[in-house]
């Protein structure tokens, strides 16, 4: 591969990745859980930010072309540590605020308008984290204590973000699969029931709010170690959406589903748009590309609403199985009931 | 000064809270008709104000452009619910499900516009008129006459909602859809007129958010529904004259905000002050429709 | 007991203050006194005062908007009372959250039958076992070592339920895919794998074919036999007759009566509420 492909590769990679990540986050909100989380990207974003504020260094010690708060120059793994903290702390502001006795719909609404909000903030108090200019020249983390080249470097952060990515996944993928992923997908499917049955609706929710707000802040820290660069253009309130678009056409609560989904929307097709050949105008493109993407969202809710790969049916077979060693006799009069059933 | 300076503020509150109220009203009145959060709603404003846009380049009076844009938002709005959303309750697409269409639908046609026009922004052609002197409030006659319009829009949708017999079928069918039915009101009209009357109001309200804001652009709209929501969830969603009391509220504070603190604060206040309603009132200054639709749906 | 318990507010409080006659010597499980609740101004329920004793079906009907639901959404916690007071084994349960009321032992089924429609139908009546202990997030990044146990009891338990009500075979449906009266069965099952303490059933015969229904009913004399306490509204009479003893009848908002059916069927307010309300 020459340089330029191997740059190109590493770099879809490294998105994909995050992407992913944010992805199974938001999923557990969503897919598992039923909260409608249009804010999820301002949890990137305040990752994003966290981290490369505590990279830069102070406001003032960078000749003074970009203004921040609370500027320090930490080592490596402690900004993406300290994005998770904030993370949680904005989740559990927001769920706070947000989520309480509301329907899912009406919690959706409240989540747009936090998200913009948030953007307007970001946007027009300009010492915060330097209004919509954004922050550059997010210095790489251990890029002067490990000596490769840029395409080394490179390939080894495709490296440590496949690995973060593959661990968020397998926890998420736990929780999912333990007796509280079934207490959440209940109270998804109806939250009177499952608090008519003894279950915190809203401490619930409020408990994937925080998890997914600490995933989405980490690949936001992630994403600005790599790029080096975040400004509120890139987290306007769509983002979410695509996110969004990602899950519904792979499939919600299936984690292979939404690695798909991750796979296709927010890395290929975004890509693929890139190809179109009749079109030469870089705006009409980047309408297109939102132009197909609600598309393809409404033909899924419209033909296959449950995605590519559908929610894995969990069977007594299944359930008796993450508990003993060998599934238990009544199973067996299941299977051929199943034939039947429409 | 200082009081002059927030009774001028004020007055601006007051034009701003007029376009906020146009639009409020119209989306929380669909709302609480149909069940369906319908975020397309400053597409609908910004397809009706460039509508009004095309006609007014070509020399037609922005005042009868306005009544074209609102007959055009009527009618896009019905078509949307014909067309995509009422199929997709029909076939059981859920709560959060139609959340998510009705934002595919705002990306859709606010791109679709942008592709069309660009990215540039657009003016009307619109003399601002004599300013007049309300004690310390300045008003341009354009500004009355929007200020007109939306106490206009107001009065005619309380009298309509509260006399006529298709008011009272919307407000029947709002409470609760299943004994509308029963008790013969042909709901499927009623849903048709809320999706109509809210589209209506969309137009309207597009036409004089472009009027205030000077200048506009194909995200003018959407970006504004934001605004619009924050007024609608302040007064209690789903509740006409809670969206008008939030739309005031929100317009009088935040440019009290901009006028006495800082320009850049203007949509920030509205927000900050949503936040505090939300925390004391999880639904709303005027709640009790939308928690007795909760307990209905 | 007496025909005509007074209908008037200081009445009726003093009346129900202490237990009915009827009611001397068995325990009073829930006793609600002066229950209230306004919608908009109105008094959609006021002054509803009755006691439910120990191991009976206590039934209560009336016509639609007497308020029974909305009595029923206060004792589980979902609508808050705007008066009155609701005591449970001894404890003051006004202002208490469903989901506590739930774990103090009061189980809930709701008019429209509400399964989790897209958890199969083994995973609904699971879920009617709430086990703080390995539904939370610990538990769950710690893995199946730690819950496998805890699990396995409760799964156990679920298979014996799904066998008494001979629903094994649909084990592995969603609970979506089930006719009316399937739903009904499992939010049953689902109650009952609480092991609920009083089980309030809300017309758990709506939507329900004649089969399935005489099963429900043989299920709730069942658990009364073996101590069960419940507390359904339901509009058959007939079923009411063969189950509830005794019957509160409910209209516009209040109490109107209290006793066995028999005496309900005499009463001339009873049938006037009837026939006019």
């Amino acid at each position: 591969m020459s340089a330029a492909t191997q740059l190109y590769v590493i770099t879809l990679l490294v998105y994909f990745f995050v992407d992913l990540m944010v992805c199974w986050g938001l999923d557990l909100q969503f897919g598992v859980a039923g909260v409608l989380n249009f804010a999820y990207i301002v949890f990137q974003a305040a990752g994003a930010y966290t981290t490369a504020v505590l990279t830069l260094g102070p406001s003032s010690g960078n000749g003074g072309f970009q203004h921040y708060v609370g500027g320090a120059r930490l080592p490596f793994p402690l900004p993406l540590l300290a994005a998770m903290v904030v993370g949680v702390l904005l989740a559990l502001f927001v769920g706070f605020i947000g989520l309480r006795r509301l329907r899912s719909d009406y919690q959706a609404m409240v989540m747009l308008v936090v998200s913009v909000i948030a953007t307007a903030i970001a946007d027009t108090q300009l010492n915060l984290v330097n209004g919509p200019a954004g922050l550059a020249l997010v210095p790489k983390p251990l890029a002067s204590s490990i000596s490769l080249s840029p395409l080394g470097y490179g390939w080894l952060f495709v490296v440590f973000s496949g690995v973060v990515c593959v661990l968020v996944g397998w926890l998420i993928h736990r929780i999912v699969e333990s007796p509280l992923g079934r207490t959440l997908r209940a109270i998804r499917e109806d939250e009177r029931a499952a608090a008519a049955l003894g279950r915190n609706v809203n401490g619930s929710r409020l408990l994937v709010f925080v998890i997914g707000g600490a995933v989405a802040a980490l690949s936001g820290g992630i994403l600005v170690e790599f790029v080096g660069a975040w400004a509120p253009s890139g987290w306007l309130y769509p983002e979410t959406f695509v996110l969004f678009t990602a899950i519904i056409v792979g499939g919600r609560a299936n984690v292979f589903g939404v690695a798909l989904g991750a796979l296709l929307i927010p890395v290929g097709l975004q890509q693929a748009v890139e190809y179109i050949p009749i079109v030469n105008s870089p705006t009409v493109l980047a309408s297109l590309e939102w132009i197909i993407t609600g598309l393809v969202t409404i033909t899924f809710l419209w033909v296959r609403p449950q995605g590519l790969l559908p929610e894995r049916r969990r069977t007594v077979r299944s359930i008796d199985r993450a508990v003993r060693r060998r599934a238990v006799v009544i199973a067996a009069g299941t299977s051929e009931s199943l034939g039947g059933g429409p | 000064m200082k009081g002059d300076l927030l009774v001028s503020a004020i007055g601006f509150g007051i034009v701003t809270a007029s376009v906020l109220a146009v639009g409020a009203v119209g989306f929380t009145l669909q709302f609480s008709v149909t069940n369906i959060l319908n975020l397309a709603f400053g597409s609908v404003m910004t397809i009706a104000g460039f509508t009004a846009y095309a006609l007014n380049a070509r020399g037609v009076n922005i005042w009868l452009c306005l009544l074209v844009a609102g007959l055009a938002g009527g009618v896009l709005s019905v078509a949307l619910n014909a067309m995509l959303f009422a199929p997709l309750v029909r076939r059981g697409t859920k709560l959060f499900g139609m959340v998510i269409i009705t934002i595919s639908v705002a990306l859709i046609l606010d791109h679709l516009v942008q592709a069309i026009v660009g990215p540039s922004f657009f003016s009307y052609r619109v003399s601002a008129g004599r300013t007049m002197h309300l004690g310390a409030m300045v008003f341009t006659t354009t500004e009355l006459i929007t200020i007109g319009i939306a106490v206009v829009a107001m009065l005619a949708l309380h009298v309509a909602l509260k006399f006529t017999r298709f008011g009272k079928a919307m407000r029947a069918v709002a409470t609760d859809p299943l004994l509308a039915r029963a008790c013969g009101i042909r709901t499927h009209r009623v849903v048709n007129l809320a999706w109509f009357l809210s589209g209506v109001l969309a137009g309207m309200a597009g036409v004089i958010l472009f009027i205030d804001t000077a200048t506009f652009s194909a995200t003018t709209g959407t970006e504004f529904l934001v605004i619009i929501i924050a007024a609608a969830v302040l007064g209690g969603v789903g509740h006409a004259y809670g969206a008008m009391l939030g739309a005031l509220v929100v317009g009088i504070v935040s440019e009290i905000a901009a006028a006495l603190i800082n320009p850049s604060l203007k949509e920030i206040a509205a927000f900050v002050l949503l936040v505090l309603v939300l925390l004391v009132r999880p639904r709303g200054i005027l709640a009790e429709v939308a928690a007795n639709k909760e307990v209905v749906a | 007991m007496s025909l005509q318990p007074g209908v008037g507010k200081g009445d009726q409080a003093d009346g129900l203050g202490q237990p009915p006659p009827g009611e001397t010597g068995t325990k009073a499980l829930l006793q609600a006194l002066g229950l209230g609740r306004d919608f908009g101004g109105v008094h959609a329920v006021d002054e509803v005062s009755f006691s439910v004793a120990q191991g009976t079906i206590t039934g209560i009907i009336g016509p639609n908007g007497a308020g029974k639901s909305t009595v029923l959404g206060m004792l589980a916690g979902e609508v808050r009372p705007s008066r009155g007071t609701i005591r449970f084994d001894g404890r003051d349960l006004v202002g208490v959250p469903p989901h506590k009321v739930a774990r103090a032992g009061i189980v809930r089924t709701f008019q429209l039958a509400s399964v989790f429609s897209h958890l199969t139908v083994f995973e609904n009546v699971l879920m009617g076992d709430y086990a703080p202990r390995i539904e939370n997030l610990w538990a769950s990044l710690a893995g199946r070592r730690v819950w496998r146990k805890q699990e396995r009891d409760r799964i156990d338990k679920a298979h014996q339920i799904l066998e008494q009500f001979d629903m094994a075979r649909v084990g592995d449906l969603y609970a979506g895919e089930l006719s009316g009266g399937q739903k009904r069965l499992v939010e049953i099952m689902r109650a009952l794998m609480a092991s609920p303490r009083l089980l309030l059933l809300d017309e758990p015969m709506a939507g329900v074919n004649r089969t399935i229904g005489a099963r429900i009913e043989e299920i709730l004399l069942q658990l009364r036999s073996q101590g069960m306490t419940v507390l359904m509204i339901e509009h058959e009479l007939e079923v009411v007759e063969r189950l509830c003893d005794p019957v509160i009848v409910m209209a516009r908002g209040r109490v109107l009566h209290r006793g066995t059916m028999e005496e309900i069927r005499r009463n001339h307010d009873v049938q006037k509420a009837y026939l006019v309300g």
